[in-house]
């Protein structure tokens, strides 16, 4: 644990100095460290220091790892112009550093510190590499929205730390510590907001509409499972509690999850219905982790790490068109096909799997996830079914509307180039590979 | 302009007053010592020969002087001069007005209207004493005697409110800062009733993160928004938005640990209200200081051709400015290896 922290410390150092292609290989060095550390038994284990965790944190961590290698590859652009490359690559490594204090640490106010502060990195780089002048706007909106949430989160650890004596999780966990019903939603509101639950979610649209690629990757990929793995460290202090009133939240995420699906079918920003159909796959999960059930909590763990493999491969591609046509409108991206005819069968394979397909893990995730929520209450077979319909729905539209119909494109643009087809790739695999190995997430409790 | 000894002439009696107020046992040595500051800082005021620091020498020098007036009155009337035995024997009036006068001579929330329209006429660096050095006297009067006493409660938390509503549509970068010392003199005060301790260490890292800050305006002569926006010198920029952020207390900087330890301190005592107002307070502070650091922000702004400015090197701002950038991370990490 420390000698990973030490040597992403030193990695962040290494920036000023070393050539962006080390840095790459150093990221990706790291994320290959990190998969060393799953094949554990449960529990938390590997302490050092304040450092230490379970298999959840784990594969957060090393879904983490990887997503910030691909966001420097996916960033390409930012090298070759020289847009300021030293603070960006900086920005990456701080932002995993941050992710790696705040998915590794035993302590609920360590914690919160370095959930706060991956924050920072998030705000530079949406603020710093955006595109238009509204990114101002949606940077502090984000910002404010974040920490108004989490303030009283603050607060509720540092009661909690006054009546125990301490806040380490498995302490907690073992001393079946409880906690009052007020101190539910100071604790769990900073998550739904992180995670976002439907009413909470306006900041995740605007944010990702402003932001860069590596930004909107950070946010999809990561940071909103910030939210879900703060939700499991925090709720078993109020085990009681949400097994007689969790069903609120239960039916808030389901419903809001479709809500944001038919904002989706209406959509005609690319960036905006990428963004909208991860609050709706954050409902599902949030769903899951309400029933409290095994099934419920491996599932929302799956569907957490691939879904932020797979959304943020939807930006790439939807970065790829963005750096060629100038444009995320899906009125104007019509009939991709003929211009990228091999890039057809990416956006292809990244939709169906936005839906839950076959050999991705998804499909895996929301099963179990659909198993714990029909035996919680069998109604919500109803909003479930709609909810895999529509997600289908609105993942084959946005194929549809970017792949047939009829060209705008009538001038010259560069095809898409061996490192683009590499990223998606290297989004690709591991999504695939890994329905090879559940029992191991399944069983992490 | 005066030269270097006047200063320093001046600057004696503006420390040993402090000192002497500090460490007296006697009402009387006490109000000296605050005089003696006052008559050492209004000098170092009008040391810029202008309409604006006359002005402000001459409106700082009322309020102050009615504030001391009146806590001398007020400590004639408890007929002991002994700081002890005054704690043990007084009525409830006393104690009440020798709080409102060191409160106006902090520029605490109900008397607070002075203290920005004076830093609005100082140089920078009679501001960082204004913020810094001034605040030191009367809050250690306060602390010693009557830390928790509730009238101390409401003074903070008006102050709290007041500092941060005040510097919400203010351009003038001497005012914000002003405006952002008054809403931390809220946290300090309510520090005071936690523990004795705990204010100077509040201080003491304000003043760290407050003197970086003016280091970094200061020979840049920025005294207003649109001249940190316009600023060229990018480091520069990104120094100045830490430091800011530092100061409005966001996690992984310095500014964060003080309030941590008020927040923490004072939910010990099951003081919720007060510490949500702060809280509110604060975040609404931090929104005008990303005001101030948007264009740093933006990393892309557009320049003016004909502006080239010279760009020195920042060796006098760095170090205080890594001090409270990693300050946090530093005593965070020494602790877990401890």
């Amino acid at each position: 644990m420390l000698g990973i922290f030490m040597f992403l410390f030193m990695l962040s150092l290494c920036t000023f100095v070393c050539s962006w292609e080390v840095i790459q290989f150093g990221l990706f060095f790291v994320s290959f460290l990190s998969l060393l550390f799953i094949y554990r038994f449960s529990g938390f284990n590997c302490f050092s220091l304040m450092l230490g965790g379970d298999l959840l944190s784990y594969s957060l961590f090393g879904l983490s790892c990887w997503i910030c290698s691909l966001m420097l590859m996916a960033s390409y652009k930012v090298y070759k112009n020289n847009n300021e490359k030293v603070k960006f690559s900086f920005l990456v490594v701080l932002s995993l550093v941050f992710l790696f204090l705040s998915f590794c640490c035993l302590d609920l106010l360590f914690f919160y510190v370095s959930f706060e502060s991956v924050l920072i990195p998030t705000l530079l780089m949406i603020i710093g590499w955006g595109g238009q002048p509204e990114r101002l706007q949606a940077g502090i909106y984000m910002l404010f929205y974040t920490l108004c949430a989490s303030l009283p989160f603050l607060v509720g650890i540092f009661s909690l730390y006054g009546c125990e004596g301490s806040a380490v999780f498995y302490y907690l966990e073992l001393k079946g510590v409880s906690m009052g019903w007020f101190w539910f939603f100071v604790f769990v509101v900073a998550f739904l907001v992180k995670l976002p639950m439907f009413l909470f979610h306006l900041w995740l649209p605007k944010a990702h509409v402003e932001a860069p690629i590596a930004g909107s990757m950070v946010l999809a990929g990561v940071l909103l499972k910030l939210g879900g793995y703060g939700l499991f460290r925090v709720l078993w202090l109020f085990q009681s509690f949400v097994k007689s009133q969790g069903g609120w939240l239960v039916s808030v995420g389901l419903i809001g999850g479709l809500f944001t699906s038919f904002i989706c079918m209406r959509q005609v920003d690319l960036k905006s219905l990428i963004a909208y159909s991860s609050v709706g796959h954050m409902g599902i999960v949030l769903g899951g982790v309400m029933t409290l059930s095994s099934w419920g909590c491996g599932g929302a763990l799956l569907l957490m790490v691939a879904h932020g493999l797979c959304s943020s491969a939807l930006f790439c591609l939807a970065n790829v068109v963005y750096e060629r046509f100038f444009s995320r409108s899906l009125v104007l991206l019509s009939g991709m096909m003929s211009v990228f005819p091999s890039l057809a069968l990416w956006w292809f394979l990244f939709c169906v799997f936005n839906m839950a397909a076959p050999p991705s893990m998804n499909l895996f995730g929301e099963i179990s996830l659909m198993v714990s929520l029909v035996g919680w209450s069998e109604w919500t077979v109803v909003c479930l079914g709609m909810l895999s319909f529509f997600s289908a729905y609105y993942s084959l539209f946005m194929f549809s509307s970017t792949q047939h119909g009829k060209s705008w494109a009538v001038f010259c643009i560069e095809g898409v180039n061996f490192r683009e087809f590499l990223l998606l790739l290297l989004h690709l695999v591991p999504l695939n590979l890994l329905i090879l190995n559940l029992d191991l997430w399944l069983y992490w409790f | 302009m005066l030269t270097l000894p006047i200063i320093n002439l001046f600057s004696l009696p503006l420390i040993l007053g402090t000192m002497i107020t500090m460490s007296s046992s006697s009402w009387l040595m006490a109000w000296m010592g605050l005089e003696m500051n006052l008559m050492g800082f209004i000098p170092l005021i009008s040391t810029h020969s202008n309409k604006r620091a006359s002005e402000a020498s001459l409106k700082y020098f009322l309020i102050q002087t009615i504030a001391s007036s009146t806590f001398l009155f007020s400590f004639l009337l408890s007929s002991s001069f002994s700081i002890i035995q005054f704690t043990m024997m007084t009525p409830w009036m006393i104690p009440f007005m020798v709080i409102l006068t060191l409160s106006v001579k902090l520029g605490a929330a109900p008397f607070h209207m002075w203290l920005p329209t004076v830093a609005e006429g100082l140089s920078w660096t009679n501001c960082l004493i204004l913020m810094s050095w001034q605040k030191m006297a009367p809050l250690s009067i306060i602390s010693m005697i009557f830390p928790k006493n509730p009238l101390i409660i409401i003074i903070a938390t008006l102050s709290a409110i007041s500092g941060s509503m005040g510097g919400l549509n203010q351009t003038s970068l001497r005012k914000i800062l002003a405006f952002s010392s008054i809403s931390h003199m809220a946290w300090m005060l309510s520090s005071m009733l936690i523990s004795k301790m705990l204010w100077l260490f509040y201080i003491f890292i304000y003043s760290i993160i407050i003197s970086s800050i003016i280091l970094c305006f200061a020979p840049f002569n920025m005294l207003h928004i649109n001249q940190v926006s316009t600023n060229q010198n990018k480091k520069l920029n990104s120094l100045i938005t830490i430091n800011l952020l530092s100061l409005g207390g966001l996690p992984p900087f310095l500014g964060f640990l003080p309030k941590w330890l008020i927040m923490f301190y004072l939910l010990q005592m099951n003081m919720f209200l007060m510490v949500s107002i702060l809280i509110i307070s604060t975040l609404i502070n931090l929104y005008y200081y990303t005001r101030i650091s948007y264009s740093s922000l933006l990393l892309i702004n557009s320049n003016n051709k004909w502006m080239k400015t010279k760009t020195p090197p920042l060796t006098k701002q760095l170090p205080l400015s890594m001090i409270s950038l990693f300050g946090l991370i530093t005593s965070m990490l020494t602790f877990t290896l401890l």
